[in-house]
């Protein structure tokens, strides 16, 4: 009671005071503390006999610099209390940020060393996360609402759903295009704001003519596109329902960015009139900057989907059940649920393919709905899988950055702990030592994150243009993107420092001033070498998985696809708006054959009416005395009409018998090559050298087999051999018309892309355009998910193994100058070079080889994770694992073999006399 | 004539020092000035303006509590005393000082021995 009285009364007193000297003013307060103490002091020296002044001198100078005390005490007395907190935390910060600059700028080889880890392990994540963030995370950018929009698509069941196959319980696949007919069937719904349809493909337009032409990537979409998506123009309007009709004179929207390429962005675009090909077309608008409609690629030129696709495709596009070219968008209701919605569109589909349904064609057919976010949508991407993956790796690459700074300024601060015992002594607290080495990782951490920036700047440019060209990226760096950075930034400059702080927290000022510096305590020792170790076992799960899609990528590359890609070039006249008919178009082929094959460094030229992983055809096939043919599950037989060079061009390999000759022409005894899977297939035991063929509506005459090739692939790096067939282009079968030209370059390194095009363009003046390129562009993009995985996972193997590397240099560097006196003893002793160099070698590999098996160990357990995404390699594979681990304990060995020199020039008398 | 300053002193100790004058009672600072003189026999020389912003920061820390008074020649004084946190950080601090000292002075000491 007592005591609870007089805590009430001490209160209570206070505020009294509190009161009185508010009222006083702080500073009379003071004044009044301090004159009473001047005079006390001045009458007590003028009793031993000072005259009057001078005792109020000495008084003076017993106080010392008044000023400078008065200024410390009203600090000390101003503000509220909160208010002082908050200053003194400030002020605190502000020294601790003086402080930890200078502690920097004193080592700046170690300052710069940290920024520049931290920036490449942010940088990393950074960029990571901008291809992540585009790939998956985003909606489309200028989409307004974007969760109301959602993609229709078919479900239906896999294979066909043809009835007759049915009973068992099929595999659902849910997409594909849909007819126009289809689009327009669901218009009768009302559980939809809006519906829009697309063209699937981007299709290639030629703007232009000639050398100047450019080929643009095209959307058709229909005139509710733009209120679907809620787009605004930048400059111009958008098309609207009477101008999206067959016959209408042609509108286009461009895009900004061909806006500022082709035409300077110039708002006079408006009204001008572009050549597409066969029709000019008027721009009436343009989209906003990075717009690309709901998929990734981009986008130039926006066209009617009804005007421009009966131009395109005829009347099939627009009428029928048979031309699938559309994808479908729509807007729900605010308040429509998504799966009333899907119920409407399904039985809305149904109805428009109830004939189809009732002759047993897809009869489980339904509509689903899906996010505009790719993460949310069915049919995800490869790369996107490989995306996320490269997010864990680069979190993964930041951690090993973040040990590294760790071990580093642990290091640094054993190097000062007698400095930060005697500003202990000095009466420095330990919170404020604490937020100093807090204040100086966060400095760091930032300095880092403003360096990834410009990583993630110039990084990301570089992947995006070499692993995602089909991707458009509207921003560099987004703002998603700093923001990701900022926190990382914040947040590895606090990881990085935890250890140290606790080092900081463990130090009492006698402990540390009777530290020498030659005993470093067991546990930061330890931590160090733990944290070592760590980064080990991290280089060694980024290296293994850089192994694994290198080799994936190996095996991929290496398919036998039948032909070789190398060394090809295609070249593709674009004959629409030409005015050329037919006879001339076959003659520009036959001229282009025969010059092209005679410039000198090409090997090869010839046409062919399909290309490998391009297109493909199956016309009708007969054989005498049989009514059906067996069937492969890819379909076929496939045909390819093709010119004498074809075989040498593409260079496949024949088995048997001969190729397609310059003899066989129109008017002799027409004849096929088939390849293996087609001679096994279609004759099984027998020799389908000579064998009849009844091809196309050339039912009454035979087409002679005369050669057997081996299988070359159609059109996927991963399909299973199917039957396909090569007959003489000049014996033209119906619509076989060349379209491509296939020429192999005795150099695959230097193709002579321009000068197929000039001589192409040489002669036929009145082409628009030539489109030229590798083969490999055909077929690289099948490749893309594991170049993408198998190059930024290697970046980041080397780069944490390249950190790792620099860690366990400097742990072994600072122990050996650390324990100079020991290596100084054991010198001195007699111990020879050679124990030496081990002693600090079995430490470094000792270290390694630990993080080694722990790495090793974690691989095996969740590599198996990886499978779905590598190709002909197991996730434990052998040998990666053992040229990884060999990596590592070679590197470890490379890092600690200066330190380990040094510690041989120890000289013993030096370090014995040092202490 | 000013005083060499013989032995320059550590914040920390400083705060210990006007702890431990007032370990005895409330005591205006010319008090504590003078307790401080005569207990280190002038060893030590503490300018007074650090002793006030000493008392004055150890009463923001709660460790000191002060009060108006009249003094024992009838004037108005501020008068410091400690308050019960202040009694236990005053042991605290003993502590730790004598265990530094202590530590400092086996160094010393012996290397004076060996000398």
């Amino acid at each position: 009671m007592t005591e609870r009285e007089s805590r009430v009364g001490a209160w209570w007193r206070r505020w009294q005071r509190g009161r009185r000297e508010r009222e006083l003013g702080a500073s009379r307060a003071l004044d009044a503390e301090l004159t009473y103490h001047m005079e006390r002091v001045a009458s007590e020296l003028e009793r031993t006999g000072l005259s009057r002044a001078q005792a109020l001198a000495e008084a003076r100078q017993r106080f010392g610099d008044e000023a400078h005390y008065r200024r410390e005490l009203a600090r000390l007395a101003s503000g509220t209390r909160w208010r002082r907190g908050l200053q003194t935390w400030l002020a605190a910060c502000g020294s601790g940020l003086r402080s930890s600059a200078r502690s920097l700028r004193r080592a700046p080889g170690l300052a710069a060393g940290i920024v520049l880890t931290y920036a490449l392990g942010i940088g990393a994540n950074a960029t990571v996360f901008g291809i992540v963030d585009r790939l998956l995370l985003s909606p489309p950018a200028h989409v307004s609402a974007a969760e109301e929009v959602r993609r229709l698509l078919v479900e239906r069941d896999a294979g066909g759903g043809d009835a007759s196959s049915g009973g068992q319980a099929s595999r659902r696949v849910v997409g594909g295009a849909v007819t126009m007919a289809d689009y327009e069937d669901l218009l009768a719904g009302t559980r939809f704001r809006g519906l829009a349809a697309y063209s699937e493909d981007r299709m290639a337009v030629t703007l232009g003519r000639g050398v100047s032409a450019e080929r643009l990537p095209a959307k058709l979409v229909t005139a509710s596109f733009w209120d679907v998506l809620g787009v605004q123009p930048r400059v111009g309007r958008f098309f609207g329902v009477d101008e999206d009709v067959a016959g209408v004179a042609g509108v286009a929207v461009i895009s900004h960015e061909l806006w500022q390429r082709t035409f300077g962005g110039d708002a006079a675009v408006i009204g001008r009139a572009i050549d597409l090909g066969d029709s000019p077309y008027t721009i009436i608008g343009v989209t906003p900057r990075g717009f690309t409609g709901v998929e990734l690629a981009p986008v130039d030129l926006w066209l009617p989907a009804r005007t421009a696709g009966a131009e395109v495709y005829g009347e099939m596009a627009l009428g029928g059940r048979n031309f699938y070219w559309l994808s479908i968008l729509g807007r729900l209701r605010p308040d429509t649920r998504v799966a009333v919605a899907e119920e409407e569109a399904t039985a809305l589909h149904r109805v428009g393919r109830a004939e189809s349904i009732s002759r047993g064609y897809d009869p489980g057919v339904r509509i689903v709905t899906a996010s505009l976010i790719a993460a949310e949508g069915p049919n995800r991407p490869a790369e996107v899988n490989v995306a996320l993956l490269l997010a864990l790796v680069s979190a993964l690459v930041l951690g090993v950055a973040c040990i590294n700074i760790a071990n580093l300024l642990l290091a640094r601060g054993i190097r000062t702990r007698r400095e930060t015992g005697i500003r202990m002594a000095l009466g420095i607290t330990r919170g404020r030592l604490a937020a100093e080495v807090l204040l100086e990782g966060v400095l760091l951490g930032v300095l880092g994150g403003a360096v990834a920036l410009l990583i993630a700047h110039w990084g990301g440019a570089f992947v995006r243009a070499t692993l995602l060209p089909q991707v458009a990226f509207p921003s560099p760096v987004g703002l998603r993107t700093v923001t990701l950075t900022a926190g990382l930034a914040l947040l590895a400059g606090i990881a990085s420092v935890l250890l140290p702080l606790r080092e900081a927290m463990r130090h009492n000022a006698s402990d540390t001033l009777r530290a020498s510096q030659g005993a470093i305590s067991l546990s930061t020792s330890r931590s160090r070498a733990v944290l070592t170790l760590v980064q080990a076992a991290l280089s060694v799960v980024l290296l293994a998985g850089a192994g694994l899609f290198v080799r994936s990528l190996q095996q991929a590359r290496s398919i036998d696809l039948g032909f070789e890609a190398s060394g090809v070039v295609i070249a593709r006249p674009v004959i629409a708006g030409s005015g050329l008919d037919d006879a001339a178009v076959a003659r520009l082929y036959d001229d282009a054959v025969r010059t092209l094959g005679a410039e000198p460094g090409i090997i090869a030229a010839a046409a062919a009416a399909n290309l490998p992983f391009a297109s493909s055809s199956a016309i009708r096939l007969g054989l005498p005395g049989r009514s059906s043919l067996p069937e492969l599950p890819g379909g076929g037989p496939y045909i390819h009409a093709v010119t004498a060079g074809y075989f040498t061009a593409m260079d496949l390999r024949l088995l048997r018998g001969r190729g397609i000759a310059s003899m066989d022409v129109a008017g002799a005894p027409p004849v096929a090559v088939v390849n293996r899977t087609m001679a096994e297939l279609l004759w099984p035991g027998e020799d389908a050298l000579g064998q009849c063929m009844l091809v196309g509506d050339r039912v009454a005459s035979c087409t002679t087999v005369i050669g057997i090739l081996e299988d070359a692939h159609r059109q996927d790096i991963f399909e299973q051999a199917e039957a396909q067939y090569y007959v003489a282009l000049a014996q033209g079968h119906m619509e076989m018309g060349p379209s491509w030209l296939i020429v192999r370059a005795a150099d695959a390194a230097a193709l002579p892309i321009g000068r197929v095009r000039d001589r192409l363009l040489a002669l036929e003046p009145r082409l628009p355009f030539v489109s030229v390129f590798p083969m490999h562009q055909l077929i690289d993009p099948q490749l893309r998910s594991w170049t993408l995985g198998a190059t930024l996972f290697s970046l980041f193997g080397v780069l944490a193994l390249l950190v790792a590397a620099s860690g366990l240099h400097a742990l072994l560097a600072f122990d050996v100058s650390q324990s100079a006196r020991e290596i100084g003893l054991r010198a001195a002793l007699g111990a020879g070079r050679p124990r030496l160099l081990a002693m600090v070698l079995l430490r470094a590999l000792r270290l390694t080889a630990t993080g080694v098996v722990l790495g090793t160990l974690f691989v095996w357990f969740f590599a198996p994770r990886l499978a779905g995404m590598l190709y002909a390699v197991s996730p434990r594979d052998p040998l990666t694992l053992i040229v990884v681990a060999v990596t590592l304990l070679l590197t470890a060995i490379v890092a600690s073999w200066p330190p380990a020199w040094r510690a041989l020039r120890v000289d013993p008398n030096l370090a014995l006399r040092a202490d | 004539m000013r005083r060499k300053t013989e032995l320059t002193l550590l914040q920390g100790t400083l705060d210990l020092l006007v702890l431990k004058a007032l370990e005895v009672g409330a005591q205006h600072g010319y008090g504590v000035a003078r307790w401080v003189r005569e207990r280190t026999s002038g060893a030590i020389e503490i300018e007074d303006g650090a002793l006030y912003t000493s008392l004055h920061r150890l009463e923001r820390r709660g460790w000191v509590d002060s009060e108006w008074g009249v003094s024992e020649n009838n004037r108005r004084a501020k008068y410091y005393e400690l308050t019960r946190s202040g009694r236990r950080r005053l042991a605290a601090e003993v502590t730790a000082w004598t265990r530094y000292a202590e530590a400092v002075f086996s160094v010393v000491g012996s290397n004076e021995a060996a000398s």
